[in-house]
């Protein structure tokens, strides 16, 4: 909770992207971790409740059609409330097949539902300015593919089955790769809703902030003490590459009047004011000389 | 005023396919054979109500939209 309250205290960093800003509150941040995954099971529990069976009904006799279309199979969809569900696929020649709420594909189109809804707002009124409208675009055209596709799957698996394949051969591993289309929607939402990409790396960038002005504390106490700074944190703060920071860091040193002596880097002390002024900068030594 | 009409064009063509989505749903609804066969209407119904709204909220974008860039050029001039 103290970590919580730190992090709520620090400077809400700013991403730009495509010409827009993102500030998310970190109470939207966490609404999307905790509300996007318990939301995706309850829609799905919802579903999956007797009195929704209906939408078994629409699936299945969409897929009887579509396969009567495509393969002239004569399959037919029954009503037979005697078990756990009501509907099943009765194929000619082959045993039935009983059709459940997972597949109908509610499941990918409940975890993207919820992360749609609970994908947080940027702070800046002109990114959110059409939010809502960007979110019912990408609700709509993800739950279309979804829907089509698993569409798609069962005409597949069940035109494999009626021709001779066993059952347990082509239903999981069809099924596992149908469900890639589920990365196509993560580049379709990114189109629309940036939000929840970029909420994501605000997260990261929230976490490490601290850490940062941890660390820029620390190199500012210790010039102010010895008019000297370790190299390790120096590369660090200015983030240079782990391979080249050597040459990178005596060049840069020379610009600013600095000097290396092993592992530190020294101040001259007329000097130090002005080191820290710059350490303690929002990106440090990048505003001036 | 070209542009405002052709967004307004799209609207009214969300708006009707908004309208064709509840007719098929009321077609559909009798021809169900399963026991709560009604429930498809009592939850796509309010779906609709919803979409409906948000599509004249983005009409009242366009409009709030078309009027600043005009705004914006009778500053121009």
């Amino acid at each position: 909770m103290q970590k919580l309250k730190q992090l709520s205290k620090i400077k809400k960093p700013i991403i730009e992207f495509a010409d827009k800003k993102y500030i998310f509150s970190l109470r939207s941040i966490i609404l999307l971790a905790i509300g996007a995954p318990i939301s995706a099971y309850l829609i799905y529990i919802f579903f999956d409740w007797r009195i929704n069976y209906w939408l078994h009904e629409i699936v299945v006799k969409q897929t009887v059609y579509f396969l009567n279309l495509f393969f002239n199979m004569n399959a037919e969809a029954e009503f037979a409330p005697s078990g756990i569900y009501d509907w099943r696929f009765s194929i000619p020649g082959q045993s039935p097949i009983y059709f459940e709420t997972f597949c109908t594909g509610i499941q990918a189109i409940c975890i993207f539902a919820g992360i749609i809804i609970f994908t947080p707002h940027s702070q800046d009124p002109n990114t959110k300015e059409d939010i809502v409208w960007r979110k019912t675009k990408a609700l709509i055209v993800s739950s279309v593919i979804f829907y089509v596709v698993n569409i798609i799957r069962m005409l597949i698996q069940i035109d494999l089955y009626y021709i001779g394949y066993a059952w347990e051969d082509i239903h999981f591993s069809i099924s596992a790769a149908s469900s890639f289309i589920a990365a196509i929607i993560v580049l379709l939402m990114h189109r629309w809703i940036p939000e929840f990409i970029i909420s994501i790396i605000y997260t990261g960038t929230l976490v490490s902030e601290p850490l940062k002005q941890k660390r820029r504390k620390k190199v500012k106490d210790m010039v102010e003490k010895t008019n000297r700074a370790d190299l390790h944190s120096m590369r660090k703060i200015l983030r240079m590459e782990k391979k080249t920071y050597l040459q990178d860091m005596s060049a840069w040193s020379k610009d600013y009047g600095y000097k290396i002596e092993g592992d530190y880097l020294i101040i001259p002390s007329e000097k130090t004011s002005r080191f820290i002024e710059l350490l303690m900068l929002d990106k440090p030594f990048k505003e001036g000389k | 005023m070209k542009q405002l009409t052709l967004k307004k064009i799209t609207i009214w063509l969300m708006l009707t396919i908004n309208l064709l989505f509840a007719f098929v749903i009321g077609l559909t609804i009798p021809l169900l054979e399963s026991e709560n066969f009604y429930n498809l209407g009592f939850i796509m119904i309010p779906l609709l109500i919803i979409l409906n709204y948000i599509i004249v909220d983005r009409f009242h974008y366009y409009l709030k939209h078309t009027k600043r860039s005009g705004e914006d050029l009778d500053a121009k001039t």
